[in-house]
């Protein structure tokens, strides 16, 4: 039975057994393709596409919420502004209106101002809210915003197109072509969109029982924040500037060694131990209480604190910048550490 | 007078064996295993040591967190007193507990790198090796600096100075963590703060109050208050400032020490054993820097929404928090601190009982000392169930020290072995003398079955403990090599009995369990002193371990063993040849030249035998690593350097076989191919190690690369001197032919 | 035995010989020296490539040593006299050339060389045990792809990304219901030239690709320079990237910035150069690096009234089912560091009605379409798990080899034990 096989094989030469190990090899290196395939989608971005008039450009840098900017080539040059504006909620149509109505000194609109102005058209089979709005602020000016909104489901997108007259009204069969063309869907992830204006937020209320302190007249008040109780900042005609604040948090936050190894960090100082502590930190009384002040020198860049443990916190009163500077402002960081009263006893 | 002699090594064979029988039995009498009786006079340190604590995610016997601490500290099982008497390991413990003034003073650290004794002003030759506490404290500021400084350095670019700071440092945080454990650490108290607090009166006074409980029972007052009262959680209050700072403490206290002495809860479905600090305030739920990164008025206010809740829907409430707030520091820790107000309610009455412990310790009250070992013990296995049930095996296990017997008795063998090489080398007649010969061999042969069961019996004692196979960490490889080779060598020598298995095996037992201690004070490889360490999730596979790991360390065995008889070969031949040069005339060497063919042919196909064995065990353990591999990795085989190495091995025993059955190599070229396998093996086991790079590094292990390094060159020397005779046999062949001409 | 001593039996020795005239020029191929020499050369492959892992990494030692058919070793620099040793370069025999010539070796060993009996069986089902281990082992290396899955907590994935090698992916995102997906694999962008495809509107020249660089933010102001110099579109554009390059890095760990620079090209005519730049750990990572930079994940293209995302990642492979990630749990012993647990609750769907739950954890992979799913790594902080992904066709070659080979030893050397007794039986005292 063998024999038969083996006969089979004698007449193989031997270059055929190899050239059989070369296409085992061969064969598993598969050739690259580019490969193509539907899938169903992943995206979750916002989707904007549209088809450009031939005469627009596209303005290379998207600024702020925009997620489509054009310009119009004119022989003069690239003129007017069209915007693609996602919001990522259902922003009120006097928002929107008041936004542009403000910078071109219309008074501030409400519900029956606006009816006035206000047109719905339909493009496509988009339905559009369409505000022509004109400069109020000099006659002569012939600058005109035209706000065009497209509502759908959980998302606005405007369309403002920013121009002169004259040129809008040339220009309107090929805008009503783009938005024709638009393909707009809002994402899950707002990417670039932001609301219009964030209403400032409230101060962080002063805790009950907060320190209160006098701060010299030149130290400019900073905004405090939830992190920071007290702010301030100190300039000087170079340009040079200083920054104050007064924070608080509960517990040791790490203990002395952990703050003031980090602060030293901050001003490009080495770290030290427990033994290296004493070169840097002297004691000072803060309303009544003795705490610990930090004098952190460096050539080009300074820092002094005040750690303060009480009632189960830790309060750090920091200066930080300039070297030249905080050399000047020490006196005063020292003379508004007096100052800080708890009122508490 | 020769029958006088005959009788006296009959007698001598027994008794020596019984003498030693007797010997390795005094460690495994049944009185390690069942308790003393207690004597009414002293301490029932016995007692004490069997407190089941959880230390390196084990539940054991205090006895073996007192060994294992002092290994690390130490590398000795025992403490020093002053004048340099020893303390054994449950009585320093107890000190370290109850008495740490009086435990400061004993010399619990091993010191004895010069760098770092000259950062002492000590030396070596007047002032020892090891130290106290107190012997270190003065200097323990340049300690950690040059532990930190070393520690910035990389791995690699550390010197031996560097290494040895950092372990010193460590051992110095391990002595304070293992003080600290049943009495809180001090450190971080603030006497400023607890002043403005007025803390001062919360806190544990020695003087007025009868135990720290005291002052457990007064923080949990102080919580009761807040429970009662959940509008006074805000910013300002001073009960709340107060709870917190408390809190803090014990909070820290959990970082402060060392083992888990509190069984868990009743009614704990995780059964978690808890720290003194963690009974009173819980776990943090994240690493306590977090702390500074949490909003102080959102914090406040979501603890009080929670105290606000009843029992029930808190712990739900923490339940579903945790799970949804993973990253928030505020939502955490307000969760934790819910929890030590509002749910943890009572002192565990098992901080009393070691309290009460304490107490007795201190005032030298036997009976009340005893009483609370005995409350403790019993509450212990009342909550903790099953998981103490071995701890009573354990502490015998650690008492009885097999693997130091072992080793110590494979040098008895090894002596006996060569003694009768001696016998039958000297004696001129068989029949007369090869009795003596006889005797020794067979002493040696019997002596090998008693090591090899007291070896047994250390091996499947940690497989008891452990609940698992032999194998588990380079640790127990280098027992189980010793275990496998000492098998195999008693089954040839059963066979084969010239006393040169009985000699191989001991010596390699003897090389291997060296090798194991040393590897247990390995601070990189063994960190907590514990050998017996938790397994990583990946291989945490009982089924794997049994099969692949013990094979493959089967194989090891086995390479070794037939190393070691190729350098037996060597040997035999080596001396055979140098007696048949200078020694023409003497009996010794005409015997020895007529035993030379038997003895080589003999030796030759046990070579061979073993390799048969070693291919066989090797092959198939590689080949069941790569399933693993495919199992749990994902791919049979990835070119991993500990895989590299194994593979070395079977390829060299393939090379072995190969050699001899196509007889180019005979019985000297297959007995140096043998000794060229310890470097194989030597180079698989722990080589690998040393390159820091895969998936089964166990920890870079620079310790060990002269030691290698030693062993690499020793047996390329035997290799080489196997074949000196084939050298000069040219030269004198030279010196012949010029003479000729 | 496989030795050249003479069998007795006549029949068998005339079944080699014949086998031995029909084939006289496999006889060299069969001899018992090349084995020992093959044998010992790759002793010192695996151990030179061993060494070397310290240097180039697992993944480098692997491509330069065991997958090619010979390397070049530089003696190391910290070993005895490397001053005269380490420049010069010793080339070493690779996996392909000898685990060729050892397959040649055993199969002519098999025909020319071992006697067909039963008697020897055991001999015969180890080579060829060893003879489907080596071939597998290089089916593998040729054919096993790696790549993992990453799925958030309670998110769906569908599809699995190689560990090393990237593509050029343009994804048509203007309809809502199905997404275009062109793809350009690394192995054409490191050919470099320009690229066009029926599913895509454009062309795109490849002008600049490779495996990694070192990337540094400059200031917007400051002169653009380096390898993307050129580019004029897109956030390489907007952000001012400084490429520099580097090697690729071949450790397991090895961290790969992958880039491409390429020119879209409508009707013969550029439409700019863009530059796609490849986070190691995904490209949704770049957000959090900058929040400028998060576009390197979807650089927006719109082309006649179509949204296009551009995104060089690492190369995907789309499953015909989803997994869906339930929860996830990594315990540790109470105490230590030590990890007890990694485990990942997991629903496999396979269709819309059609869902299976399952449990993926150490040592207990999920098996399904011809891939395997292991648990990797897990994040439990952020809750994620990563799972890795292998699809190895030739996964069942080593589980029969090892089986041939062990009965194969079981047979062999239990008969030479047995016969060892028996010898030493009788005369259990030798000297």
């Amino acid at each position: 039975m063998f024999t038969t096989v083996a006969k089979s094989l004698n007449g193989l030469p031997p270059f055929l057994l190899l050239q059989a190990f070369a296409l085992t090899f061969s064969s598993c290196s598969e050739e690259k393709e580019i490969s193509s395939y539907e899938i169903s989608p992943e995206y979750d971005g916002p989707v904007v596409a549209w088809k450009l008039p031939e005469n627009w450009g596209e303005n290379p840098d998207l600024s702020g919420p925009m997620a489509g900017s054009f310009h119009i080539k004119t022989e003069l040059g690239p003129s007017g502004r069209i915007g693609v504006m996602p919001f990522r909620e259902a922003v009120s149509t006097r928002e929107v209106v008041n936004m542009f109505g403000r910078e071109l000194g219309y008074e501030n609109f409400d519900q029956n101002s606006l009816e006035l102005i206000l047109q719905t058209k339909t493009i496509g089979n988009k339905s559009f809210e369409w505000i022509p709005l004109t400069d109020q602020t000099d006659p002569a000016e012939s600058r005109m915003v035209l706000l065009a909104l497209l509502r759908k489901e959980q998302e606005t997108w405007l369309f403002p197109f920013i121009a002169d007259s004259p040129l809008i009204t040339q220009e309107m069969n090929n805008f009503k072509k783009f938005l024709k063309s638009v393909v707009v869907r809002a994402g899950k992830v707002p990417i670039r969109a932001r609301n219009p204006a964030a209403l400032p937020s409230p101060p962080p209320a002063q805790s009950a029982n907060g320190p209160t302190w006098e701060a010299p007249t030149h130290w400019i008040q900073g905004k405090p924040s939830s992190m920071r109780i007290g702010s301030f900042y100190v300039r000087d005609e170079n340009g040079n500037e200083l920054d104050f604040s007064i924070t608080s948090f509960p517990g040791d936050v790490g203990g002395v060694l952990a703050n003031v190894n980090r602060w030293l960090s901050q001003v490009g100082l080495d770290k030290v131990d427990e033994s290296g502590l004493a070169s840097y930190l002297s004691t000072v009384e803060i309303d009544g209480k003795s705490a610990q002040l930090l004098i952190a020198e460096n050539d080009d860049k300074s820092l002094y604190a005040a750690l303060l443990f009480r009632d189960d916190r830790s309060w750090f009163f920091k200066i930080m910048g300039e070297s030249s500077l905080a050399k000047i402002e020490k006196k005063n960081f020292l003379g508004f550490l007096d100052t800080v009263c708890f009122h508490d006893h | 007078m020769k029958k006088f002699i005959k009788r006296n090594f009959n007698l001598g064979c027994r008794s020596s064996v019984l003498i030693f029988l007797s010997f390795v039995s005094s460690g495994f009498s049944t009185k390690a295993f069942s308790e003393d009786s207690t004597n009414s006079e002293s301490f029932d340190f016995d007692s004490f040591s069997r407190i089941p604590v959880l230390r390196g995610g084990r539940v054991k016997p205090l006895d073996s967190v007192a060994r294992n601490v002092l290994l690390v500290l130490r590398n000795k099982r025992t403490a020093l007193n002053q004048d340099g008497t020893k303390v054994d390991a449950i009585n320093w413990m107890a000190t370290m507990l109850f008495n740490p003034e009086k435990a400061n003073e004993l010399k619990s650290f091993l010191v004895d790198h010069d760098g770092l004794l000259g950062l002492m002003g000590r030396k070596l030759s007047v002032d020892g090796k090891y130290y106290s506490f107190n012997d270190l404290e003065p200097h323990f500021e340049q300690i950690h600096k040059g532990a930190i400084e070393a520690g910035e350095k990389e791995q690699e670019k550390r010197d031996s100075y560097d290494q040895n700071v950092i372990d010193l440092y460590r051992s110095v945080q391990l002595y304070r963590r293992v003080m600290y454990t049943l009495v809180l650490s001090p450190s971080g108290t603030d006497s400023e703060m607890i002043g403005d607090l007025d803390l001062a009166g919360v806190f544990y006074d020695p003087k007025i109050d009868p135990d720290q409980t005291a002052e457990f029972i007064r923080f949990r007052e102080l919580t009761g208050l807040l429970a009662a009262n959940p509008d006074t959680i805000r910013m300002g209050s001073n009960d709340f400032a107060k709870v917190v700072y408390m809190l803090d403490h014990y909070s820290r206290s959990n970082i402060w020490s060392e083992f888990f002495p509190i069984p868990p809860e009743l009614g704990d479905e995780k059964k978690k054993w808890r720290k003194i600090g963690e009974s009173l305030v819980g776990q943090e739920p994240m690493d306590s820097v977090e702390k500074r990164n949490l909003d102080p008025t959102r914090f406040s206010a979501i603890l009080r929404d929670l105290v606000q809740s009843n029992p029930e829907i808190l712990r739900q409430q923490i339940v579903q928090l945790q799970t949804n707030n993973k990253l928030d520091p505020t939502v955490l820790f307000a969760t934790q601190y819910a929890e030590a107000i509002k749910l943890r309610r009572e002192v565990d009455p098992v901080l009393k009982l070691y309290e009460n412990l304490r107490l007795a310790y201190l005032n030298g009250d036997v009976d009340a000392f005893d009483t609370s070992v005995s409350q403790i013990r019993s509450s212990a296995e009342k909550r903790a169930g099953e998981m103490v049930r071995k701890i009573n095996f354990e502490k015998g296990y650690n008492s009885s020290e097999p693997f130091f017997w072992s080793s110590f008795a494979y040098v008895v063998v090894f002596i006996l072995a060569a003694i009768s090489w001696l016998f039958s080398a000297t004696t001129q007649s068989k029949d007369k003398t090869s009795q003596a010969v006889n005797f020794f061999r067979n002493s040696a042969y019997y002596l090998t079955l008693v090591v090899f069961l007291a070896h047994t019996f250390g091996l499947v004692g940690r497989m008891y403990i452990e609940g698992r196979p032999p194998v588990t960490n380079l640790y127990s490889s280098a027992l189980f090599i010793g275990w496998g080779a000492v098998l195999l060598c008693w089954f040839t020598e059963k066979y084969v009995r010239l006393g040169i298995a009985s000699a191989m095996g001991s010596m390699i037992g003897f090389g291997s369990l060296i090798i194991a201690h040393n590897l247990s004070l390995d601070s990189s490889l063994n960190p907590t002193g514990d050998t017996m360490e938790m397994m990583r999730a990946v291989l945490d596979s009982n089924f794997w371990l049994a099969t692949h790991v013990v094979t493959v360390t089967i194989g090891y065995s086995t390479t070794f063993l037939a190393g070691f008889l190729g350098m037996a070969y060597v040997f035999y031949y080596l001396l055979n040849k140098f007696l048949t040069v200078f020694g023409k005339s003497s009996n010794f060497s005409k015997k020895l030249d007529s035993s030379l063919r038997p003895v080589s042919r003999t030796l030759g196909s046990m070579i061979f035998g073993i390799t048969c064995f070693s291919l066989f065990f090797s092959l198939v353990g590689t080949v069941l690593g790569g399933i693993w591999a495919d199992q749990s990795w994902g791919r049979f085989w990835g070119w991993d350097a500990k895989e590299n190495g194994a593979l070395l091995i079977v390829i060299w025993n393939a090379i072995i076989l190969h050699a001899r059955w196509a007889g180019i190599a005979k019985i000297r070229g297959i007995s140096c191919l043998a000794i060229f396998g310890n470097i194989v093996t030597a180079w698989s086991w722990f080589g690998t190690n040393m390159l820091g790079v895969g998936l089964h590094t166990y920890g870079f292990m620079d310790k060990a690369f002269y030691p290698l390094m030693i062993f690499i060159n020793s047996q390329l020397f035997f290799i080489a001197s196997a074949y000196l005779p084939v050298v000069f046999k040219f030269g004198s062949f030279i010196k012949k032919k010029k003479s000729l001409v | 035995m496989p030795d050249n001593k003479q069998p007795r039996n006549n029949r068998k020795k005339s079944s080699v010989g014949s086998r031995r005239k029909l084939l006289p020029w496999l006889i060299p191929f069969a001899s018992v020296r090349l084995t020992l020499s093959l044998l010992s050369l790759s002793m010192i492959l695996i151990f030179v490539a061993t060494l070397e892992q310290v240097r180039i990494g697992i993944r480098g030692a692997q491509a330069e040593f065991f997958e090619s058919f010979y390397g070049i070793w530089y003696y190391p620099d910290q070993f005895w006299g490397s001053e005269f040793l380490s420049s010069l370069p010793i080339p070493i025999p690779g996996g392909y050339l000898l685990g060729g010539l050892l397959i040649l070796n055993l199969i002519a060993a098999f025909i020319v060389r071992f006697q067909w009996s039963s008697k020897k069986i055991g001999i015969q089902l180890i080579h060829l045990g060893i003879i489907l281990l080596l071939i597998g082992q290089m089916i593998t290396q040729a054919k096993q792809v790696e790549s993992r899955m990453m799925i958030n907590k309670g998110e769906t994935s569908n599809y699995i990304e190689r560990f090393h090698g990237v593509e050029l992916a343009f994804t048509n995102v203007t309809d809502a219901s199905q997404n275009q997906v062109v793809a350009i694999p690394q192995e054409l962008l490191e050919k470099g030239g320009t690229f066009n495809h029926k599913d895509l509107p454009f062309d795109v020249r490849v002008r600049k690709f490779d495996r990694n660089c070192e990337v540094t933010i400059k200031q917007p102001d400051q002169s653009r320079q380096g390898l993307s110099k050129e580019v004029n579109r897109g956030v390489g554009f907007t952000s001012n990237l400084f490429l520099k390059e580097k090697e690729e890095d071949y450790s397991m760990d090895g961290l790969n910035f992958s880039f491409v620079v390429f020119d879209l090209i409508n009707e013969n005519e550029s439409m700019g150069t863009w530059l796609a730049l490849t986070h190691p750990a995904g490209n949704h990572v770049w957000e959090s690096v900058s929040p400028q930079l998060a576009d390197f994940a979807f650089q927006p293209l719109r082309y006649q009234g179509n949204l296009w995302g551009m995104t060089l990642r690492h190369e995907r492979e789309y499953l015909p089912f989803s997994i869906t990630l339930r929860s996830i749990a990594n315990e540790f012993y109470q105490g230590t560091e030590i990890p007890f647990n990694f485990e990942s609750r997991v629903t496999l769907n396979l269709d819309e009605k059609q869902k299976r739950d399952a449990l993926v954890y150490m040592n207990t992979p999920l098996r399904h379409g011809g891939k395997t799913f292991y648990q990797y790594q897990m994040n439990k902080a952020a809750d994620y798990s990563v799972f890795q992904v292998i699809r190895n066709p030739s996964w069942l070659l080593p589980y029969l080899a090892c089986i041939l080979v062990s009965i194969g030893l079981l047979w062999q050397f239990s008969f030479h034990l047995f016969s060892f007794l028996r010898k030493h039986k009788s005369t259990p005292r030798l000297a």
